[in-house]
Parts: structure tokens; C-alpha cells; sequence
């Protein structure tokens, strides 16, 4: 396995109060199983919150479990720190992480040493990266001046510089546009073929484009692991219908249809029909049709509703 | 050493495009101005030199405080720390490779606080005994990489370390014998004094200024060797534990 993950648990000890300090512990993994085998790309789907950072930032050494193992190319992640580093890159998202006021050029240098390169191949493989990414014309302009989605091919750059043989991209795609991220995930699935990727997103969508398998966490646990296929499936099992001007009666049938999960009517009018089950929007949207109407909307569940769908309704 | 070379470009690059960490460089003179005023008017031309050496010192303790305090500080801040120490490289050599760059750069602030001197005072600093000046200034720069390398640690412990960088600037110049000599300082206060390797440091450097031969130059320089490698040590020993004691609590970032 490239990355493996038993019972690994972390916690942290919230302080509050100035004389009197009250701690209370804060759970942000809570016993998480995970076994990605080499080469896999790996989705890390869940909402905000829900620990995928966490689980990132200690399978790159940089925090400590409070309980549990996990090891990267065989390597344990708190005793052979050294050993794990050599294997793998962390890559986060967002606009932080670099030296603004350097070059890109430079950024990848001085990442480039950290690995131990020397100074002829670090220039070698920057140079090369920077092209693969499409950064080779601003390679030398301060990365303070790069727009966010050039800095987001930055810090897939600096990830693949060294040639790790992991990779930990953490919500890579954050913030950027839909055009954006379709040649941001382009790049992905051409720079990363070969390599382990654990891919940590709440966009399921991304999931299902890049990843091999995709394990859902939520509040610090793995709830199901599976394949993007069923992803999609679930995602078309809990459609959304919006129409405008359905009659009592009408909304009194569509509720009646199986597989038909709520039917609600929102203060202007528009009645929502929510669905839970394969087929069910097919048969939905038939019947609104048959009856004429033809101002009907669908949309899929948000990846907070497919959890609620998913998790059997309880308190989040 | 790979890791100490990346740090060590690092800052240079740095350096070159952060102009507002030369700050000392616009302060020193200052000091050095008002210090050499004091002197001149007070009618005592042998303690000119001195003057004009503690305010070079106070704009090289200023750099190492403010500047070398902010590199893991600014890294946290940045997010580039937890990119930093998820990597194969030993991270106190990397803050090692900066702090020399840092040390080195302010150097240069003693060329030039004797040169405000001659432009403002008409005043020449000449260096009797250049040998002394020049080993005492290089083991004094070694307490120094140590001393920013401690702050630098130290300055992880809390979000926004100001307080305690600006309570390590001035009480430190008097301390070290930088404003006043340490023989005006209360009795109970000179051991204490005489544990920070600055104090000895600018005593050898005063040495060196003046026109007698200088005495107990072999323990005086035993002692501040002793001092600069314990303050070394003890940057580096700070540095480990807060990297550790950071990593549990998961501080390396800062948002």
C-alpha cells in the first residue's frame, strides 16, 4: 500500500477563559481506516470540517496523531519522518505557501533543494515543470503578480518537482473558476499519471473526474469508500425538479410516485420535487410534462445533501 | 549542507526584494548621531569610538531581533513553514542557511556608522589593533546567528510575538554595554550582564578601538566564545523544541 491509515485518530484541546481555563477536546479525526494501493488516485471527499486536512497534514509528518498509525510507502509517518518525506509532496491550495516577491523560477529552486537536488538538476526539472504546468513565459515574474489559478499550477509544480512518488494535493482547485479548474484538472491527469495521489476535495464533481476511488469523511470518519461510478450514481438517485404553477392535485400525485422523496412549495410558488431513488426524475418529469407544464428546472444535490441522503439524517 | 546553502539563497533572494528589512540601515545612523553628540559635547574624545561602535551594535542587535525573529514567524504566516518541514530537509539548517544571511548583512552597519561619524563629527575611527577587532566580531556574529535563531524559536510560541521581540531591543543595549558602560549598572545587575555574549563581545570590539594594548584578551575571548556557543545551543535546542511542540498542536501555520 502507498498510503495506509488504521485507527488514526487526532485531537485537539480547545482553551477558553482567562483566570479560570476551561479545555475541552476537539475531535477532527476520529479512528480513520484508509489503504490506498500504489498508483491509485484517491478522492478525499467531504465538507468543510470534516478532517480531510487533518488527515493530509499527517500523512506529510508536519502533525502529530494523537492515536493510530499511518504509514507512506511503507514508512511510519511519526518514526521514519525523514523516510516518508523523501517519498511523497504535499500540495495545498490557496493563494499561500510561496515566497511572494520571489520568482516562480526561484520558489521552485529553493524546493527543489530542499529535496537535495543539486543545483544543475533542480534548475533542469524546474524549468521543466514550469512548462508542463504552462508557467513557462511568467517562470520569472514575482509569484506576487500570478492570478490565483497560476498560483494553483505553481503549487502542483512545486509539488512535482522533486518527482515524488506520492503526492497529497489538499482542495487544489479552491477558488478557481470553472474553465479554470477543467484545464487545472487537464494538467492533473497528465502531470500526476503514475504516481499515488490522495486528492482532498469537497467538490464531487472533481472526484469523480479525476480520482479511482473516492472514500467520503465526515466528522473525522470514513464513512463509505467507493468507487466515483456510484458517486454519480447517487448524485442522479437524489435529483432536485423545480416547476412553476402545479396544482394541488398535481403536487398530490407526484408525491404519490415511487421514489419520490418530499414534494414542497416554496413561498413564490415554485414547487420542489426532491427524488431518492433511480428513475424517479424520469417519471417526474413525464408527468409534469404530460400535464403541459414546460418551465421545469433539475439540479443535482449538493455534496452536503447526498451526506444527510447518505448518513440516514442525523445531527450534523 | 544542502539544506543550509537552499537557506542561505533563500535569503539572499529575499533580501534583495525586501528593502524594508534595511531598515537598521537608515536607524544606525541615528544612533550613531546622537551618541557621538553626547560624547562631543560632553568634551570626551577617547569614549568617541566606543560611541560610535555601540551604535553600529544596536542596528546589528536590531537586524538579528526584528529580522531573524520574523523568519519562522513570516513562514508561518505565509504557509510556506508546513511546506518547508513536510520536506527531506532539516529544517534548522534551512533557518540556519537565513540567520547567516541576516548576521551577515549587518556587518556592513559598522562601516557605515563610522562613516556618519567622519561626515558628521569630522571624526576618522581608526582600529589600533585590527586582529582583535576582527575575531571578536566574527565569534560575536556567531552569538548573534545563535541569539536571532533563539528569537527566531521563541517567537513560534505565540501569534504575534512584537512584545517580545521590542522587550528583547532596548533593555539589551543596556545590558550589553551598548548606551552606558556595564560598570554604571547596579552591582546586582552585572552578572547578569556578563552571561549575554554581547557584553563581551562589544568590550573586545572597544578593545580593539583603543590605542593601549589590550588586556586578558585570552580569557575575555575564552568567555565570549563560551557565551556565543551556548547561546547557540540554546537557539538550536529552543528551535527543536518548538518545531516539536508545534507539530502536536498542529501551530506550524497560522491563519
Amino acid at each position: 500500500m502507498a498510503i495506509s491509515a488504521v485507527g488514526l485518530r487526532r485531537t485537539y484541546t480547545r482553551a477558553t477563559g482567562f483566570l479560570r481555563r476551561e479545555r475541552s477536546e476537539v475531535v477532527a479525526l476520529d479512528g480513520v481506516d484508509l489503504q490506498v494501493p500504489t498508483g491509485e488516485v484517491h478522492g478525499l471527499l467531504g465538507p468543510n470540517g470534516a478532517g480531510k486536512t487533518t488527515l493530509c497534514r499527517i500523512l506529510a509528518t508536519v502533525l502529530v496523531p494523537t492515536a493510530g498509525t499511518a504509514t507512506v510507502a511503507g514508512h511510519d509517518v511519526v518514526s521514519h519522518k525523514r523516510r516518508v518525506r523523501e517519498e511523497l509532496a504535499l500540495v495545498l491550495g490557496g493563494e499561500r505557501g510561496f515566497y511572494d516577491r520571489l520568482t516562480g523560477m526561484q520558489n521552485l529552486l529553493f524546493w527543489a533543494a530542499l529535496y537535495g537536488l543539486s543545483r544543475a538538476e533542480s534548475d533542469r526539472r524546474a524549468r521543466m515543470v514550469l512548462e508542463r504546468v504552462g508557467l513557462a513565459g511568467r517562470g520569472e515574474d514575482r509569484v506576487g503578480t500570478y492570478s490565483r489559478g497560476m498560483k494553483q499550477r505553481l503549487h502542483l509544480a512545486r509539488g512535482l518537482v522533486a518527482e515524488p512518488r506520492v503526492l497529497l494535493l489538499d482542495e487544489p482547485t479552491t477558488g478557481m473558476d470553472p474553465i479554470a479548474t477543467k484545464q487545472f484538472h487537464a494538467v492533473i491527469q497528465e502531470l500526476c499519471e503514475g504516481r499515488t495521489i490522495l486528492l482532498a476535495t469537497h467538490d464531487m464533481v472533481e472526484a469523480e473526474v479525476l480520482c479511482d476511488r473516492v472514500s467520503i469523511i465526515d466528522d473525522g470518519r470514513i464513512v463509505a469508500t467507493e468507487k466515483p461510478q456510484t458517486l454519480a450514481a447517487w448524485m442522479s438517485r437524489y435529483e432536485r425538479i423545480d416547476v412553476d404553477g402545479v396544482a394541488p392535485a398535481l403536487a398530490e400525485t407526484l408525491r404519490s410516485v415511487a421514489g419520490v422523496g418530499r414534494v414542497t412549495v416554496g413561498t413564490d410558488g415554485t414547487t420542489r420535487v426532491e427524488t431518492t431513488a433511480d428513475g424517479a426524475s424520469e417519471t417526474v418529469l413525464r408527468i409534469l410534462l404530460d400535464e403541459g407544464h414546460t418551465s421545469i428546472r433539475t439540479s443535482l444535490p449538493s455534496l452536503e445533501e447526498v451526506y444527510l441522503h447518505l448518513l440516514g439524517h442525523r445531527d450534523r | 549542507m544542502a539544506a543550509f546553502l537552499a537557506g542561505l539563497r533563500l535569503q539572499l533572494w529575499w533580501a534583495r526584494t525586501n528593502v524594508d528589512e534595511l531598515q537598521a540601515f537608515v536607524i544606525t545612523p541615528l544612533f550613531t548621531v546622537l551618541f557621538g553628540a553626547v560624547v562631543d559635547d560632553a568634551g570626551r574624545p577617547d569614549l568617541f569610538a566606543g560611541a560610535v561602535l555601540g551604535g553600529g551594535l544596536i542596528g546589528v542587535w536590531m537586524v538579528c531581533v526584528q529580522v531573524g525573529g520574523n523568519i519562522i514567524q513570516h513562514a508561518r504566516w505565509s504557509g510556506t513553514f508546513e511546506g518547508l518541514v513536510s520536506t527531506p530537509a532539516a529544517v534548522p539548517l534551512v533557518i540556519a542557511g537565513r540567520m547567516a544571511v541576516v548576521v551577515g548583512v549587518t556587518v556592513l552597519l559598522l562601516p557605515e556608522a563610522w562613516l556618519v561619524a567622519w561626515l558628521v563629527f569630522g571624526v576618522a575611527v581608526v582600529v589600533p589593533h585590527p586582529v582583535v577587532l576582527l575575531v571578536a566580531l566574527l565569534v560575536t556574529l556567531v552569538g548573534l546567528h545563535g541569539a536571532a535563531t533563539l528569537v527566531a524559536g521563541l517567537c513560534v510560541l505565540g501569534r504575534r510575538p512584537y512584545v517580545l521581540q521590542l522587550a528583547l531591543t532596548f533593555p539589551f543595549y543596556l545590558l550589553s554595554g551598548l548606551v552606558v558602560p556595564v560598570s554604571v549598572l547596579p552591582d546586582w545587575l552585572r552578572p547578569v550582564s556578563n552571561l549575554s555574549f554581547l557584553t563581551w563581545g562589544a568590550a573586545l570590539l572597544r578593545s580593539a578601538l583603543l590605542p593601549g594594548e589590550p588586556v586578558g584578551l585570552d580569557w575575555r575571548f575564552a568567555v565570549l566564545a563560551v557565551t556565543s556557543a551556548t547561546t547557540v545551543s540554546a537557539g538550536f535546542v529552543v528551535l527543536l523544541v518548538v518545531l516539536r511542540r508545534a507539530s502536536i498542536r498542529g501551530t506550524l501555520h497560522l491563519v
